[in-house]
């Protein structure tokens, strides 16, 4: 399993428009990607389990991704955060 | 594109889909053209993309769908012939049901953005009334007066509010529709009116003279008209010299024609209309009142309340008051709030209870959607009972000639309004027919009880397990969670939802600020601004349902949620209420946005509806298997 923290910098944070191109994005990888916040987690495949996480600006959430393609997947996620999160 | 490539493109679409005699049905909605095909072998999608003018090809549920964009009306005008009539007796229905909505539509949007102002007067008058009653002014002295004229604003002027209203329903250009109207109550006209000679423009033209303040048939006809012609100078009068010419000639035209010809015929319908209405309060005041008490359940699930409502306002402007809405409809409201509130004390369901409650609560300050759909109409006998009592309480009303002053939400604060006149009668009397209204309603609703409340337990507060959630309505079907008029996804003002990234669904342009529960489920996520909640069904259908465009950066001022996270929750049920005002004021648009999520754990995600829908409407169905129709 790869994973990484990122501290959110968008305003609305993960709301339904980041959220389903999050979701996008995380269709593109074989692994199962996690998101993280607090006690709370959710499959980032699932936009409503996103959304209800409620990611604020100024959160930090814990990405998480376990499969054959964990390597690229949290190493291009990580710079996609960076530009859309 | 003009007119004759229309025709070509017609003639190819025709051909490329199998030709005339594979095409058992077309017809189109806002961007596609909508084919069912005896044969959808023979239709070739490959040519039919390629052509110039087709953007896509999709094939969803039986329906073989060609998009072709805002333009497509003037493209199946060309291809109707072509293809020839089909005996088709369901098309036939649709087109019948297509003018019945297209009317209440019309009305509605005419009529819906005065409203607030209108009440606002009314509760200016009824001030004024109290004032006078309890003896604070005199109604000889100066602030008499000036109260009077404040008041009376909104009715003096009007024309030009519909004008505007009518204007913006019509697309054509609401500030020229204002001015126009403003030409017929024009203080020199009224000179003229006053003065009572002839009037005649270049000495050939009669003008009629006639007052239109206060008048609603007259300004409506012309500005039919006007749209009219003001789209056929926009074509004729080139583009450069446009803003001057068509403004210009527009008021040239329709002044003359309103003060000669158009005026004068909505003036003639008009008074026709007071004649009855005066005949009605006079020989049946007993009749509008009592059939709006019994029947306006029914009207409203059918939404033909928006159509009569406005009867009352017009009565209102030609008269000063109103007795064929209000009374029948506050006695309907109240009605159904006990009804809802006789079943929340008799039911043993612990979940019928808490709803029951809560919407009989809502009804009783009259917003009666919840109310209706999630206890009334599903158990049957409370609405009977409210059609009891909202007929008895009506009735009463009626015969007391009781009528009020304002139009304003039809709740108990809706006692106000019955103060005007400088008597409180009204007041005493409407609020006689609501007692009456509420014992009548109660006795029926506690013996049809008796009758119908089964004394079982079947549901308990602490299960909460999708699974125990009652289902209302047919499983895999979305039900609009407000009222509006649906736009299709690709036509949404943002390009995420547009482009179907979040997933399948609709917009709907809302015509009131309530959003109920689409299906029953559990509440999956609500936004920390209010604006957005997500829904999931029993059977896994994850909906999100989002108010306005951007309105996150409103940070939920404008919005109240009813329900959190976690929550189970029935279809009908009110899930937010958003101020349209405050989303206008805030630059956003309020289309209601309702995605399907997880829309591509299905084969087929249909969407069934197109144009004006009520709260309640089948709009989305989806299905697993694919489906031969």
């Amino acid at each position: 399993m790869r994973s990484f923290t990122y501290i959110i910098t968008d305003p609305v944070g993960i709301h339904a428009r980041p959220a389903g191109l999050l979701v996008k994005q995380v269709k593109n990888y074989k692994s199962t990607i996690t998101i993280e916040r607090g006690e709370k987690e959710a499959n980032a495949q699932k936009m409503m389990a996103l959304m209800g996480l409620c990611v604020k600006k100024g959160d930090t959430v814990r990405v998480k991704a376990e499969g054959a393609d964990e390597e690229q997947a949290a190493t291009e996620l990580e710079t996609w955060f960076r530009e859309h999160l | 594109m003009s007119k004759k490539n229309y025709k070509e493109l017609a003639a190819q679409i025709l051909i490329h889909v199998g030709g005339k005699e594979n095409v058992n049905r077309v017809y189109h909605c806002q961007t596609r053209l909508r084919f069912t095909l005896a044969d959808e072998g023979k239709a070739d999608k490959d040519a039919l993309e390629a052509l110039d003018g087709v953007r896509k090809v999709m094939i969803s549920s039986g329906v073989y769908q060609v998009v072709i964009g805002t333009d497509v009306a003037d493209l199946f005008e060309e291809l109707e012939p072509l293809v020839g009539a089909k005996p088709d007796t369901d098309e036939a229905s649709a087109q019948k049901k297509g003018i019945v909505n297209t009317i209440v539509d019309f009305v509605s949007s005419v009529f819906m953005p005065i409203i607030p102002a209108l009440s606002g007067a009314g509760m200016l008058k009824a001030l004024l009334a109290l004032l006078v009653v309890f003896n604070l002014i005199d109604s000889t002295s100066q602030t008499y007066a000036i109260f009077n004229f404040f008041s009376d604003s909104v009715f003096y002027f009007l024309p030009m509010m519909l004008a505007f209203t009518e204007a913006q329903k019509l697309k054509c250009n609401p500030i020229l529709a204002a001015s126009v109207a403003g030409i017929m109550i024009h203080p020199s006209w009224m000179a003229f009116v006053s003065e009572g000679e002839a009037v005649n423009f270049f000495g050939v033209i009669p003008f009629r003279l006639v007052s239109y303040a206060s008048s609603v048939i007259p300004i409506i006809l012309v500005i039919l008209v006007q749209a009219r012609v003001e789209k056929a100078l926009n074509k004729l009068i080139p583009k450069a010299v446009n803003m001057i010419f068509v403004p210009m000639l527009t008021f040239l035209i329709m002044g003359t024609l309103a003060l000669s010809l158009l005026g004068p015929i909505g003036n003639f319908v008009g008074s026709y209309l007071a004649i009855i209405f005066d005949f009605l309060s006079v020989n049946a005041s007993w009749a509008p009142a009592v059939l709006i008490g019994t029947f306006l359940p029914l009207m409203v699930m059918f939404g033909m309340h928006t159509a009569v409502g406005p009867l009352g306002t017009m009565q209102m402007a030609q008269l000063g008051y109103d007795s064929i809405f209000g009374p029948g409809c506050v006695c309907s409201n109240i009605a159904q709030g006990v009804a809802a509130l006789v079943v929340a004390i008799r039911t043993k369901d612990t979940k019928d209870k808490s709803l029951a409650t809560s919407s009989g609560i809502t009804a009783l300050m009259g917003i009666t959607e919840p109310v209706l759909y999630g206890v009334n109409l599903p158990k049957k006998y409370p609405l009977i009972a409210a059609m009891i009592g909202g007929g008895c309480g009506g009735l009463y009303a009626g015969l007391t000639h009781t009528h009020r002053f304002a139009t304003g939400s039809s709740g108990l604060p809706a006692v106000l309004l019955y103060i005007g006149d400088d008597t409180m009668r009204y007041f005493y009397n409407i609020i006689i027919a609501l007692i009456i209204t509420v014992i009548v309603t109660a006795v029926a609703a506690f013996v049809l009880s008796c009758k119908f409340e089964k004394g079982e337990k079947s549901s308990d507060m602490t299960v909460k397990t999708p699974a125990q959630v009652p289902v209302s309505g047919k499983p895999g079907t979305v039900y609009a969670p407000v009222r509006g008029k649906v736009v299709n996804m690709e036509d949404i003002p943002d390009e995420t939802f547009a482009s179907g990234v979040l997933g399948q669904g609709i917009g709907i342009l809302p015509s009131e600020g309530i959003v109920t529960a689409p299906f029953a489920g559990t509440i999956s996520t609500v936004a920390d601004s209010k604006h957005a909640v997500g829904i999931t069904s029993p059977d896994g259908m994850e909906l999100l349902i989002h108010v306005g465009v951007n309105t996150v950066e409103m940070k939920g001022k404008g919005f109240t949620v009813n329900v959190k996270e976690d929550d189970t929750v029935v279809a009908g049920q009110q899930l937010l209420s958003f101020d349209r005002k405050a989303i206008a004021e805030a630059g956003y648009p309020d289309i209601v946005v309702i995605m399907l999520t997880n829309a591509e754990d299905y084969e087929n995600v249909e969407i069934a509806a197109a144009g004006p829908v009520e709260e309640g409407a089948e709009i989305i169905r989806i299905s697993t298997d694919v489906e031969v129709k």
